[in-house]
C-alpha cells in the first residue's frame, strides 16, 4: 500500500531577496514561481509536510524561519540563526490537521527577524513533500 | 496501513574528496561504497510514484562554493538539492526528487555530488550521509 504524497524542487535561476518580518511566499527566483504542491487528500486524514531550503542570511545574529501555509493559516517548520553573514540550510517537518475533504495547495513562506536578508538566489535550493497521513 | 520505504544511513568511514564539476558518485570513503537504496515498486507506471529524499555533510573548501546532489535513478542524475557557503565552512545539503512514470520493478537509486568551478568537497569521518525511497500513491 502507498500513501498519497507529492514533492517537488526549486532551482531558482535569479534572487530571491526579502526583508520581511512577516511571512512572505518564497519565490522560485526573482518574479518566480510560488513554490508549492496541490494534493487532495480525504476527510479525517492530516498531511505531514518536509520543507527544506538554503539561503544566505546576510547580517550578523540574525534569523530566518521557514514555514508552510495551506490556504489559510502559517505553520512553523523551522529556524536558524547565525553568528555572521553566512549560507544556512533549514529543514523540518510538520503535521497540518483539521483540514477537511478536498484539494489543498501548501507552499513555503520564509519571515526574517529583525535588520535580516535572505537571499534565495543561483546557488541555492528548496525541497517541499506534502503526505497524507492517518489523523 | 504500511508505507513501502527504503532507507540507507552512511557514517564516512574516511575522508572522501572531490573536485568534480560534473557528476560523480557519492562514496562512502575513498574507494568505498556507493551511497545507494534499492526498492521494488509494487504499483504500476500510472498507479504510484516514488519520493526520494537524500542528504550529507561535509566540508566546503572555498569560498562562495557551490555543492549540489543528485540523485541518480540506474539512467540518468537529476538535481536534488544544491547549497553554496559564504566562506569554507562545513555544509549541509538536502536533497528530494519525485519519479513519476515507473512501471512495476526493483530501482536503484544513488547519490552523486559535483561542485562548482574552483571548489572541493571533503565529506570526512564525521560526517553523514543519507537516502531514502518510498512508493506513494500517483
Amino acid at each position: 500500500m502507498s500513501a498519497n504524497a507529492l514533492s517537488t524542487n526549486a532551482f531558482p535561476a535569479s534572487t530571491f531577496s526579502t526583508s520581511s518580518l512577516s511571512y512572505v511566499d518564497l519565490l522560485n527566483g526573482s518574479g518566480g514561481a510560488v513554490i508549492s504542491v496541490s494534493i487532495t487528500k480525504a476527510a479525517g486524514t492530516s498531511l505531514l509536510v518536509r520543507a527544506s531550503m538554503s539561503a544566505r542570511q546576510n547580517a550578523a545574529n540574525a534569523t530566518i524561519t521557514l514555514g508552510v501555509n495551506d490556504g489559510t493559516t502559517d505553520h512553523y517548520v523551522a529556524e536558524n540563526r547565525n553568528f555572521a553573514t553566512c549560507d544556512v540550510v533549514l529543514a523540518g517537518m510538520t503535521i497540518i490537521s483539521g483540514l477537511g475533504a478536498g484539494t489543498f495547495t501548501i507552499k513555503l513562506r520564509i519571515k526574517l527577524d529583525a535588520a535580516n536578508q535572505c537571499n534565495f538566489g543561483v546557488d541555492h535550493s528548496a525541497a517541499l513533500m506534502v503526505m497524507e497521513i492517518a489523523p | 496501513m504500511t508505507i513501502n520505504v527504503e532507507n540507507k544511513n552512511v557514517a564516512f568511514a574516511s575522508s572522501f574528496t572531490t573536485s568534480s564539476t560534473s557528476y560523480v558518485d557519492l562514496l562512502d570513503g575513498p574507494g568505498g561504497a556507493v551511497i545507494d537504496v534499492t526498492i521494488v515498486k509494487t504499483g504500476g507506471a500510472a498507479d504510484s510514484n516514488i519520493l526520494v529524499q537524500c542528504g550529507a555533510c561535509c566540508v566546503q573548501n572555498a569560498t562562495t562554493a557551490v555543492v549540489t546532489l543528485g540523485i541518480h535513478d540506474g539512467t540518468t542524475t537529476f538535481d536534488a538539492g544544491r547549497a553554496e557557503n559564504y566562506q569554507t565552512a562545513y555544509g549541509l545539503i538536502l536533497g528530494a526528487k519525485l519519479f513519476t512514470g515507473l512501471a512495476a520493478g526493483s530501482y536503484t537509486f544513488k547519490i552523486r555530488v559535483k561542485l562548482s568551478a574552483g571548489n572541493q568537497v571533503n565529506f570526512n569521518a564525521n560526517h553523514s550521509g543519507f537516502i531514502t525511497a518510498m512508493e506513494v500513491a500517483a
